[in-house]
């Protein structure tokens, strides 16, 4: 019993040594001077302010933490973060939201979670205080962003439609566009060009058969997402879909992915994963499809540009050097587009620290931070002034001989925006989508899998109430 | 007391004597009789309140729960109107919400029925090793000491076409099999996953229980020249049966809550192929935003749970 | 004889062979979760299985230095989360021990009215899947004012260890032998005395059994840790998951991460391990 009582001992003061020696979590926040508000814009308007933000794990904000003393020092304002991996903030963000306490000033979002935040009067409409001289900088420059990328935070909060109009509600600080990522070595060695359009898109995929690596291991033809998540919707999927000529709902929110012309998409779709692609097509996330293609295992994936940061790092990936780049194939109209997806910081509606939040919003999408975090590998850049620095010009050109740029700067200006229509129900609606290619992978009929997910997805679009 | 109905020959006659004679002791180490000396009436009360306290945050917490569930709750629109129990209607009428449920009480039921014998038979193996049963045991805790969703990520990448399970199964020519991919493998593959997972939970209170038995019967028994199986089956088994009836529920209760396993290997799929209850209502919570249906299916859940588990609860105090 | 002899050699060998089975099924992956912490991040992705490859300790090393591997970013740290894990799950299971053991020892020895009831109503604790009630607990945490704090968790985590723990300990409770209880009570013990000097150290094996069982669930829950606590309360197991980066699954440090997740894990097994020994022997003895 002696025993027992001196271990419990021992964990007892181990466990209050522990509870006792916490080191101060959040900074000090210096003593903010009083001076007289002086006229026009002044970073230390709200000093003395504490904000939380909730960020997600992603290379824009492992380039942003160091910078925020910086920003702290500039301001006056305190910042205590929380980062999580992506699948855990939106729970998170979510439980948080919806219970009403508002406990982060700032977090991110994008297109379609903004949705159902200011649908939910959770997010603040941010023009008024880009247009408000005592609130912001005259160097943010709005003006400064491609212009796509503000119209898909841009939403006038009618079902349906309306995106590009109304409030703006989040400002983006990435984007991520379609393109085909190619290995030059075995299309050369083949003989082929990647695909010039859709239709071209199996038959390239047919010749690049019975490849082998050095170790024998089988190379497959393509490779794309397809695991039970919307990101296999998003990208290169997506992509295709508007290329091909459709949409997902029309003005009245009638789903038309069972359309004959969408059918045949979803056919092209399955059909050519499970052909040309690996074997577990369905279990494939975004970060397996990156990894493989890393790994050598696959010849040609459409999917995300920023990716080729991963693919032409020696350290990360056996292809480093090997991969081409070319823009997504045309549609039969012969049209590019390619469909985006924007991270953006919003800014809660129920705080009352709303100009510290939106210094921190500023701050953090200015052109200098930005700057910073494009060369530390947060890409693609939202800024056109960021997407032409000197530095980050040099970075980019290295990859495939300056042709990754040339394709990626073709995306930035022309050919990407977000397509999907807006509803607040698109998480559960894609899920449904993905589930039907499943089952069309599985062997049924595309026509019935498909009507049957536009069945389901009106009901789901019924019991939410934006249908009746 | 139950009197055993046994063929008549003379091993098993045997037994039955070794029973009549054991019978006694076993029989009061079973029955519940209380302590013989004096103390007040209020003392089990107060030393269960200190913990009956600190769970009814839970309680209380569970009672809002029940409250959201009968409202229209959404986490894109939080309002707290009463509706009823149209949520519950709602999900009883839904083929993917029956769908799931089924699937979930089938691979409940199979992987209890492997759970059980195996831990068992494992439980014995283990009593056999005279040396350096700590360094076993310690070995056999191992699986349980990862978080659920590390296992489950790891076992994905084992089991990737080209993984080492794969690899190793290559003999028998398995060389490119998608377990995760293929909706007709999927849910065995996950059946293994968690079966590795539980294992230990299963082993290590069995093993417990086993070698906290008395040795009295089984050297009675070994000198009346008893088989290893009849010892098993007639002194081994009834003398465990409260650990038996413990892993039972435990293990019943925790395969119906699968979920973290799923969520990093599959996420319900192929199609629907791995979608368990609880994955089921975690979708309809936060890919659907409906929360109040999500907790209408879990109370539809725990009202099944405590039904099977009271049955099983009266035979173990019977 | 020479029948008996074989037979016993063969059933031995036998024996042998299922164990080792056994051991393969249950310690391989960790096994290999153990190679992936060691090897380079070309290694990891190689389409082969590498089973043999030169080792390297970059994994371990990147965990306690790159600030941004944790989802912590500059203040993180694998110290950090590992910290905050150790003080919620010791203090989770002191006060389990504390409330658990009397609660256990009174279902099982005292008979009262509502007996059944309150051992029915521990199990239904463990129906409910923590994400039905997070919502709830969330908003009374806020109002409570026990978000992010680690008082807050730890009476969070007794929702997952108490229920289990009495229920595991009240069992073994209840099959302790009468002849030492009665032979207790003939030298004129109480209740107490009872308790402290006869029957704990006799489940002491249980007791040890339902104590690793409960620290190990506690150590890796996730969703509690997630949601009722912040940045600097975050245990390890939220902590970990910050390898799945946006950019790529830094699968070696994931793996190193899960190697020093086990370790804790472990030593308190090891350190258990021989009360249940002990409560082993005492429990023959007692049988004698």
């Amino acid at each position: 019993m002696l025993r027992i009582r001196q271990w419990f001992n021992v964990l007892l003061v181990t466990w209050l040594l522990l509870l006792a020696c916490q080191p101060a979590v959040t900074p000090q926040a210096p003593i903010a001077s009083p001076t007289p508000r002086p006229i026009g814009f002044n970073w230390k308007s709200q000093a003395g302010k504490a904000i939380q933000v909730l960020f997600v794990k992603h290379p824009f904000t492992d380039a942003l933490l160091p910078l925020i003393k910086n920003f702290t020092e500039k301001t006056g304002i305190t910042v205590s973060f929380l980062v999580l991996p992506e699948t855990e903030y939106w729970t998170k963000l979510g439980i948080d939201l919806a219970s009403g306490t508002a406990s982060y000033e700032v977090f991110m979002t994008g297109p379609s979670i903004a949705w159902q935040h200011a649908r939910s009067g959770w997010i603040e409409p941010l023009d008024r205080y880009i247009q408000d001289p005592q609130l912001t900088s005259p160097d943010w420059d709005i003006n400064d962003f491609f212009p796509a990328f503000i119209a898909a935070n841009r939403w006038n909060e009618k079902i349906g439609g309306g995106l590009g109009e109304g409030n703006l509600w989040a400002i983006p600080v990435m984007v991520e566009t379609t393109i085909i990522s190619y290995r030059k070595d075995l299309f050369e060695k083949v003989g082929v060009q990647p695909p010039q359009t859709w239709m071209e898109w199996p038959e390239v995929a047919a010749k690049l058969q019975g490849l082998k690596d050095e170790q024998g291991n089988p190379i497959y033809p393509i490779i794309q997402r397809g695991a039970k998540d919307i990101t296999s919707i998003q990208a290169g999927h997506y992509t295709g879909f508007t290329t091909w000529g459709c949409k997902d709902f029309d003005e009245n929110l009638t789903p038309l992915i069972n359309q004959p012309k969408c059918v045949e998409f979803a056919r092209l779709w399955v059909e050519t994963n499970k052909k040309y692609g690996p074997p577990d097509w369905t279990n494939v996330t975004w970060f397996d499809m990156m990894q493989r293609f890393a790994a050598g295992q696959a010849a040609m994936v459409i999917d995300n540009d920023f990716m080729a940061g991963v693919y032409e790092d020696p350290e990360k990936s056996k292809v480093a050097g090997k991969v081409g780049y070319a823009l997504p194939p045309k549609g039969p109209d012969g049209s590019i587009k390619s469909n985006i997806w924007t991270w953006a910081l919003a800014m809660n509606a129920k705080t009352r620290n709303k100009e510290a939040a939106w210094l921190f919003i500023q701050w953090a999408t200015s052109k200098e931070v930005l700057l910073q975090s494009a060369l530390a590998g947060n890409l693609d850049p939202v800024r056109r002034s960021v997407w032409e620095h000197p530095d980050v010009v040099a970075m980019t050109s290295k990859w495939d001989n300056g042709n990754w740029r040339k394709v990626v700067t073709d995306m930035l200006e022309k050919y990407a925006a977000w397509y999907p229509t807006p509803q607040t129900e698109l998480v559960a609606v894609w899920d449904r989508w993905i589930q039907a290619y499943h089952e069309i992978y599985a062997g049924k009929d595309a026509q019935q899998a498909m009507d049957e997910a536009a069945r389901d997805i009106e009901q789901i679009l019924i019991r939410a109430g934006l249908k009746q | 007391m139950k009197v055993m109905n046994i063929r008549h020959n003379i091993v098993s006659k045997r037994i039955w004597a070794f029973q009549a004679q054991i019978r006694l002791p076993v029989m009061r180490a079973r029955s519940p009789r209380r302590l013989l000396c004096l103390y007040p009436a209020w003392l089990p009360y107060m030393l269960l309140i200190p913990a009956l306290a600190v769970l009814s945050l839970g309680l209380f917490a569970f009672l809002v729960a029940i409250y959201i569930s009968m409202t229209d709750f959404r986490l894109i629109m939080p309002s707290y109107q009463f509706v009823g129990l149209r949520n519950f209607l709602v999900l009883l009428h839904d083929h993917g919400f029956r769908a799931a449920l089924w699937r979930t009480f089938w691979f409940t039921g199979a992987l209890l029925a492997v759970q059980l014998p195996l831990g068992m038979g494992i439980a014995l193996l283990f009593q056999r090793i005279r040396v350096g049963v700590a360094i076993w045991r310690t070995f056999l805790v191992i699986p349980l000491m990862l978080p659920p969703i590390i296992s489950g990520l790891m076992w994905k990448t084992m089991l990737a076409p080209h993984g080492p399970v794969n690899y190793l199964l290559s003999p028998l020519g398995f060389t490119d099999l998608a377990w995760l991919g293929n909706p007709n493998t999927a849910l065995i593959a996950i059946f293994f996953i968690e079966l590795w997972i539980s294992l230990p939970f299963v082993v290590l209170i069995l093993l417990a229980g086993l070698q906290s038995l008395p040795t009295e019967p089984f050297e009675a028994a070994a000198i009346d020249g008893a088989g290893p199986w009849p010892m098993f089956r007639y002194i081994t088994l009834p003398l465990l049966r409260p650990y038996i009836y413990l892993v039972l529920i435990f293990r019943f209760i925790d395969n119906l809550k699968i979920f973290d396993t799923i969520m990093s290997t599959t996420r319900g799929g192929p199609g629907t192929s791995t979608q368990l209850i609880q994955v089921f209502i975690y979708d309809e919570a936060f890919k659907n935003k409906n929360f109040a249906i999500a907790l209408a299916g879990i109370l539809i859940v725990w009202l099944l749970t405590w039904m099977v588990t009271q049955l099983m609860f009266r035979r173990l105090f019977k | 004889m020479i029948n008996r002899k074989i037979f016993r050699l063969i059933s031995g060998s036998v024996l042998s062979i299922l164990l080792t089975m056994v051991l393969i099924f249950l310690l391989f992956p960790v096994i290999w979760i153990c190679l992936m912490s060691f090897k380079a991040p070309l290694d990891i992705i190689s389409v082969t299985p590498k089973f043999i490859f030169r080792p390297t300790i970059q994994n371990y090393a990147e965990l306690f230095t790159t600030s941004t591997a944790f989802g912590g970013g500059v203040q993180g740290g694998f110290w950090h989360y590992f910290r905050n894990s150790f003080i919620i799950t010791a203090g989770a299971m002191g006060l389990t021990l504390l409330l658990g053991l009397p609660a256990a020892f009174a279902l099982a020895r005292f008979k009262f009215l509502g007996r059944s009831q309150i051992i029915f109503t521990f199990l239904t604790f463990r129906f409910v899947p923590e994400l039905s009630i997070i919502l709830p607990l969330y908003i009374i945490f806020q109002k409570i004012k026990l978000y992010n704090t680690y008082i807050g968790l730890v009476l969070a985590y007794q929702l997952i260890t108490l229920p289990l723990f009495v229920w595991i300990v009240r069992v073994f409770f209840e099959n302790i032998p009468r002849e030492l209880e009665e032979a207790a009570l003939v030298d004129g013990a109480s209740w107490w005395r009872i308790f402290w000097q006869v029957d704990l150290p006799l489940v002491q094996g249980g007791l040890a059994a339902a104590f690793i069982l409960c620290a190990i669930f506690a150590w890796n829950n996730f969703i509690f840790g997630l949601i009722l606590g912040s940045q600097d309360t975050q245990p390890l197991t939220v902590g970990v998951l910050g390898f799945m980066s946006y950019e790529q699954v830094l699968w070696g440090q994931m793996a190193a991460a899960s190697m020093l997740i086990i370790l804790p894990e472990l030593a308190v097994v090891a350190l258990v391990q021989r009360y249940i020994v002990q409560g082993l022997m005492l429990g023959a003895l007692a049988h004698q």
